[in-house]
């Protein structure tokens, strides 16, 4: 094929590359909204709003007939369209690659930087998973028709990946920067320090994440457990996530690890008069009705000075939940 | 002791007055019980749980007079009386204040009876408490149309001011088999502990005029084992710094605490007031939960008979035999540590040496 016959065929199947990119990152993210609960839950998961690019012409020329020489480069060539999902942590890449395998039309899997990981223990380059996926039947979108076995690539990293990427890509494979072979090798010497430190801080992240992840789990388990417990000592149900349980949680941080959901229910169910007294103070105020009280008692009583000193809003309602517990409140208010 | 889910059955006030203006002013005397809505109740027991339940300075006092007609039986008796009999025997509780009320600086006010039901460390049980609580003169807060308006009031009571009231509580430890009638013997004192919130009894230098309230009117004294409860108090703090995980600077800094704790004015002392007067803050919590499991984390009457060798002088003993003492006052001030180096710890001393024996 010559190159006017390909330029002809390439311009012409333009508009439905782009509604292949624009109906791949639609299926994605309607599934990642499925799966995280909400549109707003996908913003946040999301660093940078993907936008599906189709490959200029004269790139996918220069590409197809004179880089990498195809027999067929309307189908060979697996990046005419593309779209790039740029995630915060390395275990939301997995996610989004969980989805893509989920989704019935063909995929195939390019680059899985695990995987290279493995193969190629001592090389710290560019990663980032690659897909191409084509579909198994017509589409209509955005009222074009995609017709089957079309390509589009599909590029999933994290910010950090991201980053590098776009710092290698500007200088490593850039043809008019001409620089002496000494120096070349110090630039590659450098991109790979760089993707070494990159690839340790992602996991310096995951770390981190889990982390937060054990702290949020028992800070969960103490809030359920403390509505558990409210429910069996005054009969009412209410939500374990309120505003003011997480608002407590949070400004009594350094209390909660010393109090498990075992302690908490061990020191309520032993409190004489604990479901009586919180049933009465009900109807004067929703402060009482928040099953949060049965577990700020008990950081009451085991740190009298402190919670005055860390609550957080008017002190009225602590004032009057001290003196509910049998607390004096002399010289700490 | 931690009072809880206290519930107000019966509440009468009267008025009392200066033994002088007894027969120049004589004190009006309430014929009704005070009815009291869900807010009222709830604020009579904040009082109550301010001045008499865990870490307040409510004292432990012992009945010396529990005779026929004494304030003990007749406040005993008034858990189980009719209303009728209620009334009359709060009259003479109340006129018996006013003619106690002889010298010092002593306010004509008013007696408030309150009768009632609470869970008293994990027991359920019955409390009579007779409060003297001094008029006060404030403000009552309008917001009327936008504007905030002042009203003057004379004569306020049981606000948040703990110099204004002075209580009594009569707590039933051991249930009457059947009701009591009033002509019956009166009940022992093993029936009941009897406990006494009097700001004046917290300063050394004011406990003979906190004595009308107690002792002239009450016919208490102070419970006979204070001693011991100092000592006590004195050993688990100490040893509970000794435990303490902290610099040995600081250790040091907490234990001239401690002595210049016991040694001062303080006529009541407790671990919640040493806590927040001698230890940082991040210490104090775990502090008061020890004294908790130890039994003394209640407010004691001071008495350092059995202790009084251990404050007179203070030491510190150094591994090589050397020991520097010294009035505890004088360590605190006149002797600085300034750390150790190379096995020897440097003390700077105040002043110069005047003896070489």
């Amino acid at each position: 094929m010559n190159e006017a016959e390909l330029r002809r065929q390439y311009e012409a199947r333009l508009p439905e590359l782009k509604a292949h990119g624009e109906w791949v990152r639609s299926v994605i993210l309607q599934e990642l909204e499925n799966r995280l609960g909400s549109a707003a839950a996908v913003e946040k998961f999301i660093q940078i709003p993907p936008k599906p690019r189709v490959k200029e012409t004269d790139s996918f020329l220069e590409k197809a007939l004179i880089r990498k020489k195809k027999d067929d480069p309307l189908s060979e060539i697996t990046d005419q369209v593309g779209v790039r999902f740029v995630v915060l942590l390395l275990e939301d890449i997995q996610q989004i690659g969980d989805i893509i395998e989920s989704k019935g039309w063909h995929y195939q899997k390019d680059r899985d930087h695990e995987q290279e990981k493995l193969t190629k223990p001592d090389y710290f380059a560019y990663q980032s998973d690659h897909y191409v996926i084509r579909t198994k039947v017509p589409v209509e979108y955005a009222g074009i028709t995609i017709p089957i076995d079309v390509p589009c690539e599909i590029q999933i990293r994290t910010i950090l990946q991201h980053a590098y990427a776009e710092m290698a890509h500007k200088h490593d494979y850039k043809p008019s920067l001409q620089l002496p072979d000494q120096d070349q090798r110090r630039v590659r010497r450098a991109l790979a320090k760089g993707s070494a430190l990159i690839e340790t801080t992602d996991g310096v992240f995951k770390e981190i994440k889990e982390h937060f992840t054990a702290y949020d789990a028992s800070t969960k388990a103490l809030l359920v457990r403390s509505a558990e417990l409210y429910q069996e000592l005054t009969g009412e149900v209410g939500s374990p996530e309120t505003p003011l349980g997480q608002l407590l949680c949070d400004k009594f941080r350094s209390l909660l690890s010393t109090v498990t959901p075992v302690q908490l229910a061990d020191w309520a169910r032993k409190r004489k008069g604990f479901g009586e007294m919180l049933k009465s103070h009900r109807n004067e105020s929703v402060f009482y009705r928040d099953p949060v009280v049965v577990l700020l008692g008990y950081l009451i009583l085991h740190n009298e000075t402190t919670v005055p000193r860390l609550w957080p809003v008017d002190s009225t309602y602590l004032e009057d939940y001290y003196g509910a517990l049998g607390l004096s409140k002399r010289a700490l208010f | 002791m931690e009072l809880t889910n206290v519930n107000i059955t019966r509440a009468i006030a009267h008025d009392v007055v200066r033994a002088s203006q007894l027969e120049s002013h004589p004190p009006v005397l309430s014929e009704d019980l005070i009815v009291l809505d869900a807010k009222g109740k709830a604020l009579f027991a904040r009082r109550l749980v301010d001045t008499v339940s865990s870490g307040s300075h409510c004292v432990d006092v012992s009945p010396v007079d529990i005779s026929k007609g004494s304030p003990f039986d007749k406040a005993a008796f008034m858990l189980d009386a009719s209303d009728k009999i209620f009334l009359r025997l709060s009259k003479e509780l109340a006129l018996a204040l006013s003619t106690a009320q002889t010298a010092g600086p002593i306010k004509s006010g008013s007696a408030i009876f309150l009768q009632g039901t609470c869970i008293a460390d994990g027991d359920a049980t019955r409390f009579l408490a007779v409060i003297k609580a001094d008029s006060d003169q404030g403000f009552s807060k309008r917001i009327r149309d936008g504007r905030v308006t002042l009203e003057y009031v004379s004569d306020m009571v049981l606000g948040e001011s703990q110099r204004l009231i002075k209580i009594a509580f009569f707590m039933e430890e051991a249930a009457p088999e059947s009701k009591p009638k009033e002509s019956d013997e009166p009940r022992t004192s093993d029936d009941f502990s009897v406990k006494v919130f009097d700001h004046m009894m917290q300063n050394r230098g004011d406990r003979d005029a906190a004595a009308y309230f107690y002792k002239t009117f009450l016919r208490c004294e102070f419970a006979n084992d204070s001693s011991r409860q100092t000592k006590k108090f004195w050993e688990e703090t100490r040893s509970f710094l000794n435990e303490l995980e902290v610099d040995k600077l600081d250790r040091h800094e907490y234990m001239g605490g401690l002595v210049t704790y016991m040694r001062g004015n303080a006529a009541v002392i407790s671990s919640r007031d040493f806590a927040r007067e001698v230890l940082p803050p991040e210490l104090q919590d775990q502090y008061i939960q020890n004294c908790k499991k130890a039994g003394v984390s209640e407010a004691i009457t001071k008495d350092t008979d059995l202790i009084r060798s251990k404050l007179r002088n203070r030491s510190m003993r150094f591994s090589s035999n050397v020991t520097i003492t010294g009035k505890p006052e004088a360590i605190r001030d006149s002797v600085r540590i300034l750390g150790e180096e190379n096995g020897w710890t440097n003390v700077q001393i105040k002043g110069s040496i005047e003896e070489l024996p």
